[in-house]
């Protein structure tokens, strides 16, 4: 008698601890303030004793810490993962693709990170040194935001987004070349941003930013979106073990 | 020889010591050599329940530590090597990273099966003022001025156009006054820490904050920008600012600027005080050289 090979089901596993554990974390995690078990059990609709068992068990690990008047905010574990993460990526090695950017005085070249519909910065390479950005704000791009939710929209092939639709004229750049660009007259600041698909791990902008207190000619723009798009295209097609691709 | 049972069952040696590391993950020393010892030393065994019967989740922190396993720069790991770092069976490991991978949390080679992180990792706290490593440092520092000083310390950072405590220590001598909790945000330029925030920025940093200031407080910025000009003039000269009843009615403060080299973040150490006790002999004689030896530390702690 022959026995014939069974193929194996892939199985799928459902862990509901794990599952409702790590939601309470992302709920703490976008409150970015302080939160009661309370609040928890409103945002998740997980059962009161559930939320005070999960809370209690990601305090311990250190990934929550309760302050003062029952409130919990993130602790100082919660950052670790994601650290490693971006550790893993290895993002100062692309330094020299930048070299003819930020050279220029004042300009720097910043990497977000897509978590949910938001634009998390991660990374920021300047002449004064690479950094990572830790605690989630890159200051000087906050007037950006219209430029990344564009960019975001484009590479999720979105029409629409929780901050609202994109700006027409940022629309129309992105879909005719790839990249899109906003001048700052009072800040004095150029940047140019466009997303990059690092396949199945990771979702991002490259925006570059540089000072400019004359409205960018053509000539510049040119210039400056053949640096973007080809800092980009290199950042998705650089690691062969991440299959990458641009947008 | 006299073998203790479960050794004899076992065969293996009782652990020396064991130790609760900071995950709730209890990590046992053995007493064999060379290159085992050290695997075997480095090996966590999962956890049992923190207390019988207590509301510790295994299942949720055996999850959250096999997202740990990664460190330094690993990229891919596989099931085994994520059991080895985890103490977990290699059952458990194979059915708990598939529920992360299905979670989107980690994703899986095709050719050889081997796992990494990807960006939702993110989403769990990184980039997050409160999950930085400020507090951890800075806890002691705190302390140690709030009780030789009988003021209220705190320590922020700066967060766009607001600043947020991450820490915080109230006098042991007033011990019921009201604190803000960490995690509140106060507005920059209505704040002592705002302003000792502001005063360190260049005029290149400043200039993009200052339409969007004008935006927000309309009428009252004129008197503000009188009040930040002030500021930065004293701290260019002194290094730290002084407020009074800036935020709070009779409450005067101190505060400095902290800027860790390699990193962008500016932290701000204050220490806040009731006005009828904020003048400037005290001020300048013990509170602010005191303050100004306590931010080099910080400085130095926090710098990478």
């Amino acid at each position: 008698m022959t026995v014939q090979p069974v193929a194996r089901e892939a199985r799928t596993y459902k862990v509901n601890s794990l599952d409702r554990g790590l939601d309470v974390l992302r709920v703490i995690r976008n409150a970015d303030g302080p939160v009661r078990n309370h609040d928890i059990v409103t945002r998740t609709g997980l059962p009161k004793a559930t939320v005070s068992r999960l809370v209690h068990t990601l305090t311990v690990m250190g990934y929550l810490r309760r302050i003062d008047q029952g409130s919990y905010v993130l602790g100082q574990a919660s950052g670790r993962s994601g650290r490693a993460m971006l550790e893993g990526l290895k993002l100062e090695r692309y330094a020299p693709l930048f070299g003819n950017v930020i050279t220029i005085q004042g300009a720097y070249v910043a990497f977000g990170m897509l978590v949910g519909q938001k634009v998390v910065p991660v990374f920021r390479w300047s002449a004064a040194g690479n950094i990572l950005i830790t605690s989630g704000v890159d200051t000087n791009a906050v007037d950006d935001t219209a430029l990344m939710t564009a960019c975001c929209l484009h590479l999720r092939d979105a029409a629409d987004s929780a901050a609202g639709p994109p700006d027409p004229a940022l629309r129309q750049q992105l879909s005719q070349s790839g990249w899109c660009h906003q001048w700052h007259r009072e800040s004095a600041r150029l940047t140019a941003a466009a997303g990059v698909r690092l396949s199945s791990v990771a979702e991002g902008i490259l925006s570059f930013h540089l000072p400019q207190s004359a409205s960018p000619t053509a000539s510049e723009l040119a210039w400056l979106g053949q640096q973007v798009l080809a800092a980009a295209a290199a950042i998705a097609n650089e690691s062969p073990n991440q299959s990458s691709e641009t947008t | 020889m006299n073998f203790h049972p479960l050794q004899t069952v076992w065969g293996a040696p009782e652990p020396l010591s064991s130790t609760l590391d900071l995950t709730g993950v209890v990590r046992r020393h053995h007493a064999t050599n060379g290159a085992k010892a050290s695997r075997v030393a480095a090996r966590k065994v999962a956890a049992p329940r923190q207390e019988p019967g207590g509301d510790f989740v295994d299942a949720l922190a055996h999850g959250i530590s096999l997202l740990e396993c990664w460190q330094g720069c690993d990229v891919w790991l596989s099931n085994s090597e994520l059991a080895e770092r985890s103490g977990l069976t290699r059952p458990t490991v194979s059915r708990l990273s598939s529920v992360l991978e299905n979670l989107g949390y980690l994703t899986r080679e095709s050719s050889r099966g081997r796992l990494r992180l990807t960006s939702a990792t993110l989403g769990l706290g990184f980039g997050s003022a409160l999950s930085t490593c400020a507090a951890f440092p800075a806890k002691a520092e705190l302390e140690d001025l709030a009780s030789d000083l009988d003021v209220y310390a705190a320590l922020s950072i700066r967060r766009i156009d607001k600043v947020q405590i991450v820490e915080n220590v109230a006098s042991p001598l007033h011990p019921d006054a009201v604190l803000n909790d960490v995690g509140a945000m106060l507005p920059i330029c209505r704040s002592a820490s705002g302003l000792a925030a502001m005063s360190a920025l260049t005029e290149q940093e400043m200039s993009p904050m200052i339409p969007r200031l004008v935006a927000h407080y309309g009428m009252r910025w004129a008197g503000l920008e009188r009040q930040l000009a002030s500021k930065r003039m004293e701290y260019s000269h002194k290094g730290y600012c002084t407020s009074v009843a800036i935020l709070s009615q009779n409450v005067g403060a101190v505060a400095i600027p902290i800027m860790p080299a390699g990193t962008n973040d500016i932290y701000i150490l204050a220490c806040g005080m009731s006005a009828l006790d904020f003048y400037p002999e005290r001020v300048e004689q013990s509170i602010a050289p005191k303050m100004l030896r306590t931010a080099r530390a910080l400085t130095d702690a926090l710098s990478r």
